[in-house]
């Protein structure tokens, strides 16, 4: 089983003076450092990044050193992080590797358009028909389809916008004991509630910030692990990966694809909700925590936002969510993401965590989803 | 102007501009695995298979979620599910204070500008029913 040896992170934030391959290159001698392992020991290494220009990953590896290693590049939105380090999991499990690196970086300032060109297509073109077609059906930004989700709910449940508004307070709560997070100054629900409208009922603290960072981990076989002497090892025990069947096409897409992905996640770990100790969820917009934590099976269907509400997703309560401050809080630079929710659970079941600790935390379980429909799962567990 | 050549629709394939009710229809595809779509696709999401028909759809259905894009008076965006239970997704021709979730609408055509040669195009909108439910 894939081991996770060591993590390391560039801060979540604003770095103008960082290249996109210089926040690669500090996550991943964060990571090395915390694994004892030089960079010449890596024999392979995938990098996840969202319109981060071309081989971000192979611009890393040039920084670190050509010693003329494999490196591949994956785009994947939101969930190339957790890609890449699916990708290197599955590497060290199939013998390909003992040793291999997972990285992720990110850097805003770049409209991404999903085309994959830029500006505004060419008139006649086949882009320029499906863009209008897609304004015809009406011109949103991506917290659109948040916002009309949100609203479902509170009709559906009678559920408030200040329950939703609870999920951003704590996650903020959260990053501000964590030093990576972007975003750590203090927030309340009124706050949330006074603050831009981006689409009726969110608001801007409702969504996550993009910024820039980089985040990376070593992935290590059992038998480098017992030579290199790592006692308490962190085991990835399952990772799962769906994207969408046609079940989930009406407005819940992402959380049909999670419930999937989570049930497949439970099977291979041979554990249930129960066996979970934290989570680190893809809460890029509020309402998003609330209806995986009911795809996880921790809450009924329509319960998610009262729970929250009581604190049962707070350090301290009854299963933590988020506990880095989440994509709302600790910050979402598209690449990293995944490999941010990877060394916070790392830290956490260590007992590394420093203030933000869940206390005796052995079993955490990552998610994140990509536009698309792309959904990872990750279980680790330490020995 | 008397010479004003006819409106048509700003995308081919997209929705029927009104006929004598006044009511809009898009156009949606339907497999012979009997899976609908909108917009039209050329290939079946349920089965790959491409035996797939172009049909008008009802110019009814009930407002399921709605929201507003961006800008100093934000229009109205909402998720419609439509008579025959095809979700769609577009503008609603009314403020946020005249719009809630399971208000019937219809299909309606809308000016949307004109066209490089001078024709006025049109798309499609959402208009509440008058009198509420």
């Amino acid at each position: 089983m894939a081991i996770v040896a060591g993590v390391g992170m560039a801060a979540f934030g604003r770095h103008p003076d960082k290249t996109v391959a210089d926040l690669g290159v500090e996550a991943a001698l964060g990571a090395l450092s915390d694994a004892g392992l030089q960079w010449k020991a890596v024999e392979g290494m995938y990098c996840g990044a969202a319109g981060a220009g071309l081989t971000p990953g192979t611009r890393v590896s040039a920084l670190l050193g050509l010693t003329g290693i494999p490196v591949v590049n994956i785009d994947n939105a939101s969930a190339s992080g957790s890609s890449a380090f699916r990708s290197a999991c599955r590497d060290v499990d199939t013998g390909a590797a003992d040793i291999v690196l997972a990285i992720g970086v990110g850097k805003s300032g770049r409209t991404l358009r999903l085309d994959g060109g830029v500006g505004a297509p060419e008139p006649g073109t086949a882009e320029y028909r499906e863009r209008q077609i897609g304004m015809m059906q009406g011109v949103l930004p991506p917290a659109g389809v948040f916002a009309m989700r949100t609203r479902r709910r509170m009709h559906e449940f009678g559920s408030r916008i200040e329950q939703f508004a609870a999920v951003a307070v704590k996650n903020r709560k959260h990053a501000s004991l964590n030093p990576y997070a972007q975003m750590r100054g203090p927030l309340t629900i009124e706050d949330v509630l006074n603050a831009r409208m981006v689409a009726d009922p969110l608001t801007i603290p409702h969504c996550c910030p993009v910024g820039d960072g980089g985040a990376a981990a070593i992935v290590v076989s059992e038998r480098k692990a017992r030579e290199l002497g790592i006692s308490a090892a962190v085991r990835a025990i399952a990772s799962q990966f769906r994207t969408p069947t046609l079940a989930g096409v009406m407005d819940a897409q992402d959380a049909d694809t999670t419930t999937v992905t989570v049930d497949a996640a439970y099977a291979e770990a041979g554990l249930g909700p129960k066996d979970i100790d934290l989570v680190q969820v893809h809460d890029a917009f509020t309402v998003e925590e609330i209806e995986y934590c009911e795809s996880m099976g921790f809450c009924e269907r329509g319960q998610g936002e009262f729970a929250v509400e009581r604190g049962e997703f707070s350090i301290g309560g009854r299963i933590p969510f988020s506990t880095d401050g989440g994509l709302l809080s600790r910050g979402h630079p598209l690449g990293p993401t995944g490999l941010a929710q990877v060394h916070e659970t790392v830290l956490q079941l260590r007992g590394q965590a420093g203030e933000r600790q869940v206390e005796g935390a052995r079993t955490g379980l990552l998610h994140m989803v990509g536009i698309g429909g792309v959904c990872l799962v990750h279980i680790l567990q330490r020995a | 102007m008397n010479d004003e050549p006819e409106p048509r629709p700003l995308v081919d394939g997209v929705f029927v501009p009104a006929g004598a009710d006044g009511t809009a229809h898009l156009l949606f595809s339907r497999c012979d695995c009997g899976a609908k779509a909108f917009p039209a696709r050329k290939r079946c999401a349920a089965c790959s298979g491409t035996g797939v028909s172009i049909e008008e759809a009802p110019g009814e259905g009930l407002i399921y979620s709605w929201t507003t894009g961006p800008g100093e008076t934000p229009r109205v965006v909402a998720q419609v599910i439509l008579a025959n239970g095809l979700m769609v997704q577009g503008y609603v021709n009314a403020p946020p204070a005249a719009v809630r979730i399971e208000q019937r609408v219809r299909t309606v055509a809308v000016p949307a500008g004109w066209a490089d040669d001078g024709t006025p195009v049109l798309s499609f909108a959402f208009s509440p029913e008058e009198g509420g439910d």
